[in-house]
Parts: structure tokens; sequence; C-alpha cells
């Protein structure tokens, strides 16, 4: 077990220096360099050379990440040029928002899709399970910025239920945060179950299929029990992997529907970052999520690992 | 029929349930009767409705098919059209199955004791405490040790032999009085196989079980049971006591699968039974084996056989059957007894066309970590060095894990060795197949022991064939379309087959395929891997004559992998008996079996030669 976890965190770390090595690269390639972005386009010659002497007095490419990553290290992302704060101070209160939008989101995607996935499968090819994939199949190909305006439209221009958008500053409380939640929630969470409705329900037809679901049966041990003990153990190994890779989604990606919403979350952060080409923030924000990706993955793995006796423990 | 039978089956039958048409059988108006203590082996081809029958004593039949008429009753109890619950209710408890491949049938998830746990609280009354005690006796009835350590496991953390031990203990749990077993001991070793034989054998006399066992492997058979009931087409057609049966079959199909069982101390070949059975088929008014059938008349093609009573304990369905005791025709001599008269003890030739030298192979390379440690990954195969000559045929013998296949695979450059030589008629064989010259690879040619992995389903006979011809012999048009033609008549497959894909045919045909294929790059060496396991017996004597045949006309050797004895010793002039990687004991064919010096070799022997003595 040990042994794994290491292997596994060692892996990680690895993927995230890969990560932000590309993008310190990518950023650098880009044309149009650091200086010319942030002063804009009536910078002096003088005011850009000035900006240019200075960072290049800053070492090359290679000594200037390796600086970068040390004061990563140690929370210290540089400062945005154009918001002219600390890019850790803008990232914290959003990703702390988006952390709680991500997990109301799964708190009400992940039970629904386990549920209805499991169901689906047990009735396979009734009514249940023809329907139940052809909503998730519309969850799945209609633009998230249309079912995101549609919920608006429906709950809270037609219905007036829920406010359409939020008009919270990022640093507010939770207590201000949850009740503006529920619209941009429920369509992350739509899109989220239908992904997972899906992969549950075939994990567990998968299993339901087995010989040994197939044998308790045939000694005689009631359905109930058959499906409780012997089908979802086994269905929801491998359904661990693909909630993991849909909350880091819900989490980091998903971008147009926070922007939908106007929730001040990573995604809009990231939009604003993008056009105002502030690259120490898009640099920030891309490590972020980048370690948020391994780390749910590494948490995933790690939960697999320990459930699952096949891995834990060793042949005799 | 009395009411004390702990099984009764009476007028059977089941078939596809298609609303509309004619009424397709599996199964047709079985009958038999079962008491505790008894046990009746079930025997017939793959296809044949023995699974049919083992489900519909579970009352689980399968989607598509439903039971069309007749009974079964379970210590006088109606079975067929209760509901879920009371099958669930009986299931475990007084009728119970063993698996035929344990490893699959126990939950991954579950400890073994979670497994026995289950079993006991759904199937006794007796308290969780009690619980406990009761498994570990199981566990220890069938002769595991450390019954303790047994239940904490996982499925996957015991042995193929363990876990079909535990899938018996598990039938066993809730006191059943009627034991199914589905080919038990197929996925087995020898060795293993004979040990849980005993055990059953002892168990169902100790409990006075009723015993169904089904297998197409009439070895097995002979030494489990009581009575013997040979199942054609979905049609029980003779049912006599076993010494009876196997000594006296009177249906012409009983007779064809005996004959076509490889035996140790038959001086004969075993013989092809022709043909494959039927699919489901009407109610229809002939006998289903009349196609196959060499005593088949104009009766037997209008007709339908009914079951007729020869004694009160032999059935038979038949209109021509043989004469008692009718079953002793002239079979060819096995070739392996011929040579062995003619020349006495066949001497390792001066030639070889192949010499393996102090072969040592492992899967795994050094790792980094063995390097550190100064530890070198252990080998499969050590210290192996044979030869083998033009024409000959060299049975690797020895049981799952003994390093057979990968010897095989190794002298066909897909798995380098890591020490020892090949050579080739003369010359080096490199490791690696893709540094061997054309000449090479096409002279050394292998075939795979399952034709469903080997062949390419999309790929027509002749597409399969023409391969090898334009690759490595350069043919085409006319030439190469005579040459495919005469390949498919070379291992006796009819002209029309080669417009057919692999799906179109049946296992053994399938097979010959392979042969084919590997017989058109004009092979020197074959390299077969086990390659008549995955058949049914009737078939397996048809491919192990072919071979045979082909070996004579065009001179080929062949490197035959076996864990058969009984199949070896038909086939091959030497033997080389592995075991654990290492060869124990080598030499000519005749005198391994007649003197075994190895006490491994001599087990192995023992072992096959065990059914045997059932038949005299």
């Amino acid at each position: 077990m040990l042994g794994f976890a290491l292997r596994r965190v060692t892996v990680g770390l690895a993927t995230l220096v890969a990560v932000t090595l590309l993008m310190f690269l990518s950023v650098s390639a880009l044309p149009g360099d650091q200086c010319s972005a942030s002063l804009g386009r009536t910078a002096t010659e003088g005011a850009l050379a000035r900006c240019r002497q200075e960072i290049s007095g800053q070492g090359n490419i290679a000594v200037r990440y390796v600086r970068w990553t040390a004061s990563a290290m140690t929370g210290d992302l540089g400062t945005s040029h154009v918001r002219k704060e600390p890019v850790a101070a803008a990232l914290a209160p959003r990703l702390f928002n988006t952390f709680v939008l991500a997990s109301v989101a799964a708190g009400i995607a992940f039970p629904l899709a386990i549920v209805l996935g499991v169901l689906a499968a047990l009735r396979r090819d009734q009514a249940v399970d023809i329907g139940l994939p052809t909503l998730t199949l519309i969850g799945m190909t209609v633009p998230e910025f249309v079912s995101a305006t549609m919920l608006v439209l429906v709950f809270s221009i037609w219905l007036g239920w829920l406010p359409g958008i939020s008009m919270i500053p990022p640093d507010a409380p939770i207590s201000r945060i949850l009740p503006v939640i529920a619209t941009p929630a429920l369509a992350l969470a739509f899109i989220s179950m239908a992904h997972t409705m899906r992969m549950v329900r075939s994990c567990t037809i998968d299993v339901l299929e087995s010989c040994y679901v197939h044998m308790a049966r045939l000694r005689g041990v009631p359905e109930r029990l058959v499906v409780w003990r012997h089908v979802l153990p086994n269905a929801m190994l491998p359904a661990i992997g693909i909630i993991a890779l849909q909350f880091a989604t819900l989490l980091a990606g998903v971008v147009v529907i926070k922007v939908v919403f106007n929730y001040p979350g990573l995604g809009r952060l990231t939009m604003d970052a993008i056009s105002n080409r502030d690259l120490p923030l898009v640099l920030g924000i891309a490590a972020t999520l980048a370690a948020i990706y391994v780390a749910v993955t590494l948490v995933a793995d790690l939960l697999m690992f320990a459930l699952n006796p096949r891995l834990r423990t060793v042949r005799s | 029929m009395s009411a004390a039978c702990a099984l009764s089956v009476s007028s059977l039958s089941v078939r596809l349930s298609r609303p509309d048409g004619e009424p397709r059988f599996i199964l047709r108006d079985i009958g038999f009767a079962l008491d505790r203590g008894e046990t009746l082996g079930i025997v017939g081809e793959s296809g044949c409705g023995k699974s049919t029958l083992l489900a519909a004593m579970l009352g689980s039949i399968g989607k598509g098919l439903q039971i069309g008429t007749g009974s079964i009753r379970l210590d006088g109890r109606e079975i067929v059209g209760i509901d879920r619950q009371q099958l669930e209710h009986l299931r475990g408890r007084q009728i119970a199955l063993v698996p035929q491949n344990a490893a699959q049938t126990l939950t991954p998830s579950l400890t073994i004791g979670r497994h026995f746990e289950e079993q006991l609280a759904l199937k006794t009354d007796l308290p969780a405490a009690a619980r406990r005690e009761r498994a570990a006796e199981l566990v220890a009835t069938m002769r595991l040790p450390d019954p303790a350590a047994v239940l904490a496991r996982y499925p996957h953390q015991l042995s193929g032999g363990q876990q079909q031990r535990i899938g018996i203990a598990l039938a066993l749990a809730g006191q059943p009085s009627v034991l199914l077993l589905d080919e038990p001991t197929t996925a087995l070793d020898v060795t293993t196989k004979l040990a849980i034989l005993d055990l059953l054998r002892e168990i169902g006399a100790q409990e006075k079980l009723a015993m169904i066992y089904v297998s197409h492997d009439i070895g097995v058979i002979a030494c489990m049971s009581d009575r013997i009931g040979v199942v054609y087409a979905g049609e029980l057609v003779e049912e006599a006591q076993a010494l009876v049966l196997l000594n006296s079959p009177r249906h012409p199909y009983a007779a064809g699968l005996l004959a076509s069982v490889p035996r140790m101390e038959a001086q004969t070949m075993p013989e092809a039974l022709p043909g494959t059975p039927p699919g489901p088929r009407p109610a229809s008014a002939y006998c289903a084996f009349s196609p196959r059938c060499a005593r088949a008349t104009g009766l037997c093609r209008t007709q339908w056989p009914a079951q007729t009573q020869l004694t009160p304990e032999h059935r038979l369905a038949c209109h021509h059957p043989l004469e008692p005791f009718g079953l002793r025709p002239d079979r060819p001599a096995s070739i392996a007894t011929i040579r062995q008269t003619a020349n006495g003890a066949i001497q390792a030739p001066d030639i070889p066309l192949i010499t393996v030298e102090s072969l040592e192979i492992a899967y795994r390379k050094r790792s980094l970590a063995d390097f550190t440690r100064g530890r070198t990954p252990q080998a499969t195969v050590s210290d192996v060095s044979f030869t083998v000559a033009p024409g000959e045929v060299l049975g690797l013998i020895g049981e799952s894990g003994s390093g057979k296949s990968t010897i095989l695979r190794s002298i066909a450059g897909l798995l380098a060795p890591r020490h020892g030589e090949m050579r080739f008629a003369g010359q080096v064989l490199a490791d690696n197949v893709a540094c061997r010259s054309p000449d090479q690879r096409g002279r050394i040619q292998m075939i795979y022991q399952n034709p469903d992995d080997s062949l390419n389903p999309r790929q027509s006979v002749r597409q399969i064939i023409q391969r090898p011809l334009i690759w490595f012999r350069g043919l085409k048009g006319a030439e190469l379309d005579a040459e495919v033609k005469a390949l498919v008549d070379t291992v006796r497959l009819p002209a029309r087959h080669a417009e057919r894909r692999p799906g179109e045919l049946s296992g053994g045909e399938k097979q010959r395929v392979a042969i084919a294929r590997a017989l058109a790059a004009r092979p020197s060496l074959l390299l077969c891997d086990e390659i008549t396991s995955a058949l049914d017996v009737s078939v397996q004597a048809a491919i192990l004559g072919l071979l045979d045949e082909l070996r004579r006309e065009t001179n080929v050797a062949m490197l035959f992998v076996s864990h058969d004895m009984a199949v070896i010793r038909h086939i091959a002039d030497r033997i080389v008996i592995l075991q654990a990687g290492r060869i124990c004991e080598a030499g000519a064919t005749g005198t391994i079996m007649a003197h075994p010096s190895h006490p491994y070799s001599a087990s192995l022997i023992a072992a096959a030669c065990g059914y045997d003595a059932y038949f005299r």
C-alpha cells in the first residue's frame, strides 16, 4: 500500500511539473510579450524597454521557471499585472467559491447518478432504462450555455423561484453564497449526472452479467442480497474513477456556466485573466487547476486501491 | 417413480421461446430418476444440451428458453413452474451446483469467510457463533490446510484447485440432497483433478448425496458414476449402469464417443466420430444421430426411435443398436506402437532438425530494483535441452505452469530466452523472430490451442490460407488457387469451406484451417500448443489422426505440447516431461510409459491410467 501510494504521489508531482513547465513555455512563446500585454497598446517605447530590461534582468527562461516554481511552493504565485495584487490573493476566495459550487453540484449529481444508473441497469431494456439514457443524452449533447440559459429562463424569469445571476462579491461569506448557488449548481449537476449515470449503468451491467452474480443466484441468495452484496460493491469500484474525474471537471472545467451565471469562481477569473492578457494570473490559474486534477485523481486512485481486495492484498 | 427419489425428471422438454413457427427443442423428452447416494454421469459432445439440463433442474434455463412439458421433482416436490421465492429457498438447501470455473464464480469483493457466512445464514438455522465453526469445518473437510487462514482470504488469493474445493464446500453448506456437478475438474491439472474426484466420491458416499456429474471427459465420468446417460441433440439416447455402458454401449453414438477417447493401455489410435451435433431442432420424425451414423437405414430417417427398456436398468433409443459387447472393431494400431515394435526403442537420431540447449527463459526482465538488490527474477524455464529429428514427434508434457508453452514461444521467436542456444537445421536460430531469415520463419510454424483466437474472424478460409502462400512462396493466380484447394483437401475439409469464414465452421473445422495455414509455408517443424484441448474428444481423435497422416505424407516434425498423457502417448515418438520449468524425465514414449523412473512421471501416468481401469 505504501509503495503504491508513494509511486502514485511521485507520478502526480511529475505531472504537475510537466504541466506547469508546458504552460510556462507556451506563455513565453506567445506573440508579443508580457510587457506589451500588461502595459497595453498605448505604452511608450521607453516604458516597454524598461519593462523588458526588468524581465531579462531576472535571467533566462530556465532560471525564471525554477524561481517561479520555488516561490509557488511557498504559496507565492507572483503578482498580477492588471489587478496589481498577488495572484494567490486573487485566486484564494474564488477557489473557495468554486469549491462550494462544485460540492453542491456533486452532492446533487452523484447520488442521483448512482441510484438512477443502478436502477437503469437492473431494469435493463424496460421503460426506465430506455427513458433515462435518452434524457441524459440530451444533457450531454445540448451545449452547456444553452442548458444554463434555459435554466435561467425557466426558474428565474418565468417562475421567479431562483435568482438568475449571482450578484455577490468574490469574498462573500458562505451564508451569502448558498442562496444564489442553486441555479448554477443545478445546471452543473445536470451535465455531470448525465455522464456519471451512463458509466454507472454500464459498470453495473457488466457485473450483473458476471459468473459470480449468476452463481450467487444459483446458490439461492435472494435477489435483494445479490444486488447489495454481490453487485454494488463490485460495480462501484470502476465508478469511483469516473466520479473523481467528473468532480475534477466540476472544479476546473465548465468555465462557460460560471460565466453565464456571473458566479465569482475560478471560471470567470480565468476568462478575465485571458482577455486581459494577465499572464502571471493565467499561469497561476493553470497551475492550480492542474493541481486540482492531480489531487482528485490521486485520491480516487488511493481510494480504489484501498477498496479493491485484488489490489490491496498480494496473491499468495 | 416413487416419491422417495431424491430427484426425478420425466418427459422434460426445453425449447426456444419463439412465439411463431415450429418449436425448436434444446432438450426433448428427458427422463430419469436418482436416489440418494447414487451418481448419474451425463456425457455428450458440446452443444448437446448438458448444461441446459442442469440449468433446468435449478430452475434457471435462461432468457429465450422455456420449459415445454415435463416435470422435475425434488424429494417428490414439483419444481417446474414454482415462483422465484420458492426457487431461492430450494437452491442451496435441497439442490446445489458445483460450477465449472470456481475462480469466476466467487465474488471478488468478499472473503471466503463471507461467502460461507452468507450461505450458512441463509440456508441453515445455525446461530452466528456456530456458523464460523461450521465454515471452518467445511473447509477442513475439503482437506485445505489452515481453515481459519483460508476463510480470511479473498478468492484471488487461492489457487485454482483451492478455489474449486471452496466451490464444492459452498455447495455443501446448506446440506442439499442433490448435488449437480458441471465439469468441476475441467480447468484443473491431472493430479489436482484426481484429488478432487476422490474427495467428491468420498463426500457423496458420506452424505448420501444424489449427484449428477456432467462432463465431456468420459474418463472422469467413468470413475465417478454408478450410471451413465448419453445425451445427443438434447435427447437421452442411452442410459445404463456405468460398467455396462462403458464396455457394451448399444447406441452407435455412445460407442463412437467411447472409441474416440484416447486410452493409455489401448494399442490402437482413438477413432474419430465424423460430423457435428445439430443445433436446436424441431420435434422431427427421424433419429437425430442418423446423419452421422454408419448403421442408419431408411427407417432411421423417417421414424423417431422411441425409448425402449432393454433391462430394468438399461434404456436405449435406437432402431439398429449394436450387439452386446459389439465394440471391438479392428482399429489401426497407434503409430507409436508400430514404430516401437518395428525398431525397438527409438534412439535419438544423429542429425537433429532442431537442437535446444540449456534454455533458460524468464518472463520478467531484471528491473532496476533487482540490480540494486543483486537478485535475478525467477526463471519460468531453466536448463532445458532436447532435439527433434526430421519427421519426429516430440511430446512436451507437464502441468499448467510447467513451462511447456513458454518453450514453444521461445522456439517460435516470440519470447527471447535469457540463456541457451537454439539451432535449426545446423544454423543458429535468432532469439527474435524478426531477426530470422524468411526461410527459417517459413519452416517453423505454430498452431495455437484455441482456433477462435488464432483465426481472423473477418477473413475467409481462403484468405487465411493464402497469406502464407503469397508471403513465403510467392504464389499467385491459378497456382495460388490450386494450392489453396490442395491444402483444404489435405486437412480433409470439403472444398466449399474455402469461401466460409471461421464463424461458420465448427471447432474441429477451425482447427483444421489453422493446421492448413501452418502447412502452407511448407514447414519442417510444427509447434503444436495444446491444439486438441479445446475440442470435444470425438473431434480430438480426428485431429490426432490427421496430424499422424500429415507426418507420414510430408515428413514434418512436431513439438507437441499437451497436459494429457493419453493424447501424447498416441502421437509422440519421444516425450519430455517437465516439472516446474525443468526436465524431470525424457525418453522414448514406450519406455517411459512402461518404466517411468521419476516419481512425478509415474504419478502423471498413474493419473491418466486411472480411467482405463473402468474399461474392462
